[in-house]
Formats: structure tokens, sequence, C-alpha cells
């Protein structure tokens, strides 16, 4: 699926939070197309970096560039508006909604009518309408959430309230999909699911896809290019084979005597 | 003696009448809740400021209706300054900043008031602008002027008036949250602030709006409730009788919010009535709407509309 174009640059990143340095220095390439997993230990900077990528934080140093442009002092809404969705780690939901609101705030950026068409239902609105109901339709049977539509997302169980996360990121029709830690909390099989529904929204939407682990076994099979950080620096990058056979990786994993 | 069924209705319409003032203010709230999941503390200090912007232009031999535009332009001026300076640089920061926050932005607004006007009794006379004919100021909240014959009920036309100008606004508001992508933004960006801005919705902007329309609620709330209790810092107090309301309604609703409004409208006039007579006591007005409140309280901890979230353990 991957082009070999580089669709996303980080280039020499550097992050600190006061005396902290969360990240070191990272560079490396997304290319279009691929499922990259940023993988590490707890505490590594994985999801400093998404925050970087995504435009919650701005580095002291270095550059991010995302379809040709840099983005590093864009804020998140102008990120999202070049074709970037993400999930949270911690499910960034809006609790008061049905999972259906939910998945349709993630049209707001192709809205064009204004309050006033909106507020009367006349012209671009009510168009608007019919074709935002048919997206999130589509991703709700994508996602198999035909059952829940009209629930509170608060009531549902941890493992769906991901899905319907991940539904509303996708209904934005992305072109580039962070996921932080999409697996994390969940049983064997909720894994599995999540694991495909990742790799056929790579394989049928052609989504680029960034996504956050620490569990090395479950990202290793879906991943085309694995980037491993450790203490806010870039241990390993390459293919899944490659990274499980670095040196580095091991010890950071398994721990080293010294 | 028979039950006075004219008394009766007349004290029902005027107490819906008050209540749609309630509700119009209760709104205000409702929008700042709603947007940020705060209490706006402030709400009473704007209704003053706006007002009395409106009275010393009205005093400096104003036109009406220009003064009207300039008052409506500073609420606007107001909010944009308010996103900018206290609500952007407070994103997401606590709950409880935020609040301290417009805790000092009410005594911000309150030494403007005093700084730029004065801090002077003003009466104003706003139907004597719009040419409504009132007979009696002394007597004027509760009857006089206008018969509506098929009731025999004494209603005042400032306070039809002011019914009618209070519940279009609070129409147009309903409509305009409900049906409108800034409505469904504004419930997101209360829920979280990260993902609303993730997904897309301008924060900002969404910001700006909500308080720039709260500031002008407090502007016309504030000048059909100045006809009642004049121009000066009782204004402030007055607001507080949206609380109760708020709390009937629920923070996050605007249905609730006119329901609410209705209820202690209503409950208060016949309360003070019928049960002021039977206990014995006057003045109950003062403190009934909020015993209202407690009960429904008891029974409906978020209100009759408002928000159940629920939180996992």
């Amino acid at each position: 699926m991957s082009t070999g174009n580089p669709i996303l640059q980080i280039d020499n990143i550097t992050l600190a939070f006061g005396g902290v340095t969360a990240l070191n220095g990272i560079s490396f390439d997304v290319a279009e197309g691929e499922i990259c997993a940023v993988i590490g230990p707890n505490g590594a900077g994985k999801s400093s970096m998404l925050n970087v990528i995504n435009g919650v934080y701005v580095p002291q140093e270095g550059r991010v560039v995302f379809k040709g442009q840099d983005c590093t002092k864009m804020r998140p809404r102008q990120i999202a508006q070049l074709g970037m969705a993400r999930t949270f780690q911690n499910i960034g939901l809006f609790q008061g909604m049905t999972v259906l609101e939910n998945i349709l705030t993630g049209r707001c950026m192709k809205i064009r009518s204004t309050w006033l068409e909106q507020g009367l239902n006349i012209g671009r609105a009510r168009r608007e309408e019919v074709e935002n109901r048919r997206a999130v339709e589509e991703v709700i049977e994508f996602l198999h959430l035909q059952g829940i539509r009209k629930t509170p997302v608060g009531k549902l169980p941890y493992g769906l309230q991901k899905r319907v996360e991940l539904a509303r990121a996708l209904v934005a029709e992305p072109i580039m999909l962070l996921q932080d830690e999409p697996m994390t909390g969940m049983n064997l099989e909720e894994k599995k699911d999540m694991s495909c529904y990742a790799l056929e929204i790579n394989r049928e939407y052609g989504t680029t896809i960034v996504l956050i682990e620490h569990d090395m076994s479950v990202v290793m099979d879906i991943s085309d290019h694995v980037v491993v950080l450790d203490y806010g620096a870039k241990i390993g990058d390459g293919t899944p084979d490659e990274v499980k056979n670095n040196q580095d990786v091991i010890d950071a994993y398994l721990g080293v005597t010294h | 003696m028979g039950f006075d069924w004219v008394f009766f209705t007349e004290l029902i319409v005027g107490g819906l009448m008050s209540g749609v003032m309630y509700s119009l203010v209760a709104v205000g709230f409702v929008l700042i809740y709603k947007s940020s999941g705060i209490f706006n503390f402030a709400q009473g200090t704007m209704l003053l400021f706006a007002a009395l912007t409106f009275v010393k232009l009205t005093e400096g031999s104003v036109n009406f209706w220009v003064a009207l535009a300039v008052s409506t332009g500073t609420m606007v001026v107001f909010g944009i300054l308010v996103e900018r300076f206290m609500m952007r640089p407070l994103a997401n920061q606590s709950l409880l900043s935020l609040f301290m926050a417009t805790v000092g932005l009410a005594i911000l607004i309150e030494g403007l008031a005093q700084y730029m006007w004065d801090s002077a009794i003003h009466g104003l006379q706003l139907a004597d602008f719009l040419d409504l004919a009132l007979l009696d100021p002394v007597n004027m909240t509760i009857f006089v002027v206008d018969y509506i014959e098929w009731l025999d009920i004494l209603i005042s036309k400032f306070d039809i008036f002011a019914t009618i100008v209070a519940g279009s606004m609070i129409l147009i508001l309903a409509v305009f949250f409900q049906k409108t992508r800034t409505g469904m933004s504004l419930r997101a960006v209360s829920d979280d602030h990260l993902a609303a801005m993730a997904v897309g919705i301008p924060l900002s902007r969404v910001w700006a709006l909500v308080w720039a329309v709260t500031g002008i609620i407090a502007l016309i709330a504030g000048l059909l409730w100045a006809e009642r209790v004049s121009v000066s810092f009782t204004l402030v107090e007055a607001v507080l009788k949206a609380l109760p309301v708020i709390l009937i309604g629920g923070l996050t609703s605007i249905p609730g919010a006119i329901v609410g409004g209705l209820i202690i409208g209503v409950g208060e006039k016949l309360g003070e009535i019928y049960l002021g007579d039977l206990i014995g006591v006057q003045g109950i007005e003062t403190w009934f709407s909020y015993f209202i409140a407690l009960i429904f309280l008891l029974f409906r901890p978020s209100g009759l509309f408002g928000l159940k979230t629920i939180e996992r353990v």
C-alpha cells in the first residue's frame, strides 16, 4: 500500500517541559499509505511525539512537515484541516452526547453552510446534512456500531468507546490517522478487532496510519514500519523484522545487566 | 367566599411573564455553562455594565437607537476580549481556574463600570422611549394600564412588551443553538477542549460567539429589568433570581431554562399569595424560589432537562 513517498517528515524534534526533555532530536519519515507504529516502554515520549505531530505541543527545535507543508507551529484545528485526524489515549469523546452525535462532530470541517441556512434548514445546509448522515452511516456500518447509535457514549464499555472515537476520526475522511494506544486496556479479542480495523482502513481508504503502542506483539503483525523510542530518543527505525533483531530495542524492552 | 378565578388567572399570567424574564437571564448562564462547563459569576455585573452603558448614553442625549447599537457593539467587543484574554489562556486548565477567572471578571467589570460611568442609581424608563404609556410607575410591576377584555385581567403594556422581546429572543437562541453546527460545537467544546480542537472545531470562535451573545442577552435583560429595579447594583442581585431557575431546568439546557423560568415565575407568585396566607408570613416571594429549587434538587439533582453525566469508577 505504501508508495514510498514521505507524507510526514519529522525532522530533529526536541521537546522539553521545564527541565525534562521528553523528545530529544527525533527524526523519521512516514511514507504515504503505510502503517507506522511508534513503540517504546512507558515514558519513552510516544504520546508527546503524537501531540507534536497533531499540534497540541510546539517543539522547541525541529520541524514537522505534513504533505510538504511545514506545520510545526500550526494549531490542532489547522492541522485537522490539512487532513489529519486522531484518537486519544484516554478517550477524547464528548461524554454528554450519543454515539451518533459524537461521530457527527467529526464532519464539522466539511460544513460550508452558514448558521442561517442551518437554522432554517434550507439550501446548502440540507444537502450537507444528507451528505453528513450518509458518511456517518457508512462509518457506523464499517465499524459495526449499528446497535448503539442513540446510546450516550458514557454508558458504553471501554472497548466500544474506543471504537466510537475511531469512527469520529474516520468520518472526517482523513489522509492520515493518528491513534494513541488504540488497544490499551482491551482484551485479546478486542485487540484483534482493532488491528483488523486498522488494516482495513489502510487498505480500503488508503489512509496512512501512525499508531502508538507499547505492546510489541500486537503491532508487529500489522505495521509496515516501526519506530522505537526510549527515554525520548530514537533507538530503532525500520521494518518489523529489522526492529525485532535490533539489539538496542531488545535491551530497552528486556533490560540489560550493567 | 368563592375562589377568585380572575385574580388567580392574573397571578398566573403575571407569573408567566416574570418567568420569561428569569428564563432570559438563565439562558445567559446556560450558554456559558454549556460551552465551558463553568458557572459565570460575572453575569450580574455584565447586566449592570450593559444597562449602565445604555443609560449613560441616553442621558448624554444620544438617540435611542444609536445608544442601543453602541451598547450592543460594546458587548460584542467585550465578548471577543473575554475570549482572547481570559478563555484562550485558560483553555485546558481546571474548571476551578476558569470559575475563579469569572469571579475576577465580575470585580473587573464592576470597577470598570464605576470608572467609565458612575455608581449612582439611574432610573430607566424604557417605556418612555418606546412610547408605551405607563400610568403609574409605583404599581407598574403587577397591574395597571391595559385590559384584556375577555378575561378582565389587568396587565401593563410594558410587561407584555418585555415578555414578547424576551420570549422571541429566547426562541431565536434556542433554534440557533439546537439546529446549527455551532450548537453542536458548543456541547463538544464543553465536554473536551482538546478533542474538540482535534476534530477541527474552532474553539476560539465558539467561545467568542458565546460570550458576545451572552453580552447581548445581558444588555436586553438589563434594560427590561431596569424598568423594575432601576440601574444600580441591585441589578446584580436581581440576577441571582436566575439561580433557582437553572437549578430546576438543568445547567445545560435551554429548554430547561425556559421551563424553569416559568415554574419559578408562577411558583413564587402563587406562593406569595396562597402559601403566605396559609402560614401567615409575608414576603415569601424573596426566598420561595430557592425553596422550589431545593425540592427539585432532592428529586432531580441534575435538573429537569439537565445532562446526567455517567462517571465510571
